[in-house]
């Protein structure tokens, strides 16, 4: 039986089914409430994870990945709040269509861009990954060390204004992942002779408590300021065909950016949908109207966040290098199931990445479904008191950080995270380099001492190999470019007074 | 004057931090293996610590003189409940089990957060600490910490 039939085979179970309608359902509601979010969603479904096989694990955390990119515009379009980062820029549109008495319409664009945009991905994702993967197998550990300085250092690079923050916090987590034992010479490292340390500080509650608890209490310092009241209740609405004529370019467009960009670490489907919102506005049809309550607004901003989904996991599969902290949850998912995401996946287990790309074909569709029949109930969802959310937030976060190894030691590691990630978060640093750090630390310092012992010691033959150095000049102009920005901002102002 | 903004104190925090983690490198303990040539545990520690150095700097150098938002004396006193109780339930759970921390902290920290729906509160902290509790130890077999009054729970 070939691996496609064998990925249908794998799909088409009870366990399998059911994990994608679950992960569906609540990936959209998780979506719809402010705040909560991709991570906090996944790391909510992860002690659930523990106890399923690897396939309905991944349904899951799948489900939960594209429901609640999608479930942020509904919020965005009701209340002028979106539900994600993601769905920032729906609101730009999606709101005022709303209150001119058009949400279910708003919602009916939101949902048909978001299942297109979702289905191009998924299309990227089958023809790219391979490739890259087969590409792949080029690479030496000079090639990894470099890529994977050029993945953290994108992710810090795009924490706007926050440069230095976003370096720093990607160098505290590839600091955090050395503590323990060193896989090389099998040394303890930083444990101060506590044999609880010895195993290092785990990543998932280590995730948990930067994310969820920390937003727990975020909130809880906040909670004293005035909140939104939520007024609306709104259906679906498909709209017309022919109004899908004018604006088959502009989505084909935003699909290509958010799919791009998906690919690329670190940037992610806030960024795409707004890259794709600045395109609508330079170049749609009706861009005069943006910002009024245009419809392609809405499907510019949809279809290029969800585009983003499954791109976002080419570089996940193919390299086994994460994008973003979602995807570095679902590799962590990976790794607890036994299997390891880069080049050998797609040799070794080739049916389990046709189950991971049908069920993302699946997964879109169901949502589709969702939206259709239960955007109204989810606008429901908007009226639980929040400190009552919170509150069920924690407990799940805490027993998803228990469940892992079932050591106390978990515990101590998400609060201590928590607390961290509060302070971090309040003085403006960056979350997502601090986990993707922690993700590639050990990958960045193996491939490092390897490279060395290829090249015998020398730091300059690295720069030999050409994609290597292809990588690092990316790298370097990365890295120096904001600062010519800053310098020639700085030249023009001074010029100015 | 310039005035030091939260950022820089969080930035100064991991200077020091850092400096005594890179002083720590240099003890006696690390020094295992001359076979690795200078590139033993602490060879990559090392590197990743002195680029935490540079950017902390840049961090405090970048906080001067920016403004930070000062929360209110009653933000502070919920945002200190509501990591004392979430602590608090963290240490508990080690010793009296899930159930009883879990129920106590489901009623505590909705109150904590403004929330004076008693009832619905209280309804909600049982039916969802048993519901995880059973959904966790009997469906899916992760097994909770359990209290040592009870048998079952």
């Amino acid at each position: 039986m070939d691996a496609f039939s064998l990925g249908l085979e794998h799909i088409l179970t009870v366990s399998v089914l059911l994990s994608i309608c679950v992960g569906t359902v609540l990936g959209v509601a998780v979506g719809v409430l402010p705040g909560l979010g991709s991570v906090i969603g996944i790391t909510m479904v992860l002690p659930f994870t523990f106890s399923m096989d690897q396939i309905p694990a991944l349904a899951l955390m799948l489900g939960i990945y594209c429901g609640s990119v999608y479930g942020g515009s509904i919020s965005a379009i009701v209340i002028n709040t979106p539900g994600t980062p993601q769905a920032a820029a729906t609101a730009l549109d999606g709101y005022p269509m709303a209150q001119r008495g058009d949400a279910d319409l708003a919602i009916g664009w939101a949902t048909t861009a978001s299942l297109i945009g979702g289905l191009f991905s998924v299309v990227v994702l089958i023809i790219a990954a391979p490739q890259l993967a087969a590409f792949s197998l080029n690479f030496t550990a000079i090639e990894y060390f470099a890529l994977g300085i050029f993945a953290l250092i994108c992710i810090a690079n795009v924490s706007r204004g926050a440069m230095a923050k976003g370096l720093l916090a990607g160098a505290i987590g590839l600091f955090l992942a050395t503590i323990g034992v060193d896989h090389v010479t099998g040394d303890m490292r930083f444990t101060f002779g506590s044999f609880e340390m010895t195993a290092g500080i785990s990543l998932i509650p280590a995730i948990v408590g930067l994310f969820a608890l920390s937003e727990v209490f975020i909130r809880a310092s906040e909670s004293t300021k005035a909140k939104a009241v939520i007024a609306h209740n709104v259906g679906f609405r498909l709209p017309p065909f022919g109004d899908w004529g004018p604006r088959l370019w502009l989505l084909f467009k935003s699909c290509t950016i958010g799919s791009f960009v998906g690919t690329l670490p670190g940037t992610g489907a806030a960024t795409s949908a707004f890259i794709a919102y600045s395109e609508a506005k330079r170049s749609a049809p009706n861009r005069d109207k943006l910002g009024t309550g245009e419809p392609d607004g809405i499907v510019a901003a949809e279809s290029a966040n969800n585009a983003v989904t499954g791109s976002a996991m080419v570089p996940t599969l193919a390299l086994g290098i994460p994008g973003d902290p979602v995807t570095a949850v679902m590799l962590g998912t990976f790794i607890v199931h036994g299997l390891t995401p880069g080049p050998r996946l797609f040799t070794e287990n080739l049916d389990l990445v046709y189950a991971v790309f049908l069920i993302l074909i699946a997964v879109n569709l169901l949502m589709f479904v969702v939206g259709a029949l239960g955007a109204q109930l989810f606008t429901r969802a908007l009226r639980m008191p929040e400190p009552l959310l919170m509150t069920m937030v924690v407990v799940i976060a805490i027993v998803g950080a228990y469940g892992v190894r079932g050591n106390p030691l978990d515990l101590a590691t998400a609060f201590i995270a928590g607390v961290g990630g509060f302070i971090l978060r309040k003085a403006g640093f960056p979350l997502a380099p601090l986990v993707i750090g922690m993700v590639l630390s050990q990958m960045i310092e193996n491939s490092l001492r390897q490279g060395l012992l290829l090249t015998r010691g020398s730091f300059m033959a690295f720069f030999e190999r050409p994609i290597a150095l292809t990588l690092f000049i990316v790298t370097a102009l990365m890295l120096i470019w904001p600062v010519i920005r800053w310098l020639r901002a700085r030249r023009t102002s001074a010029g100015a007074s | 004057m310039a005035r030091v903004s939260f950022s820089s104190v969080v930035g100064g925090l991991i200077l020091l931090t850092t400096a005594y983690l890179f002083f720590h490198t240099f003890e006696a303990a690390y020094q295992t293996s001359i076979l690795t040539a200078g590139r033993g545990p602490v060879f990559f520690p090392r590197i990743i610590l002195g680029a935490m150095a540079l950017f902390s700097c840049v961090v405090i150098v970048e906080g001067l003189g920016e403004e930070t938002e000062v929360p209110s004396r009653k933000a502070m006193q919920v945002l200190l409940a509501a990591i004392g109780v979430t602590g608090g339930y963290i240490l508990s759970i080690n010793w009296a089990g899930f159930v009883i921390p879990t129920l106590l902290f489901t009623l505590i920290l909705p109150l904590i957060l403004g929330y004076r729906n008693w009832l619905l509160t209280l309804a909600i902290s049982v039916i969802y600490t048993f519901a995880v509790w059973y959904i966790f130890e009997k469906v899916f077999l992760i097994i909770l910490p359990s209290s040592p009054w009870f048998e079952l729970i």
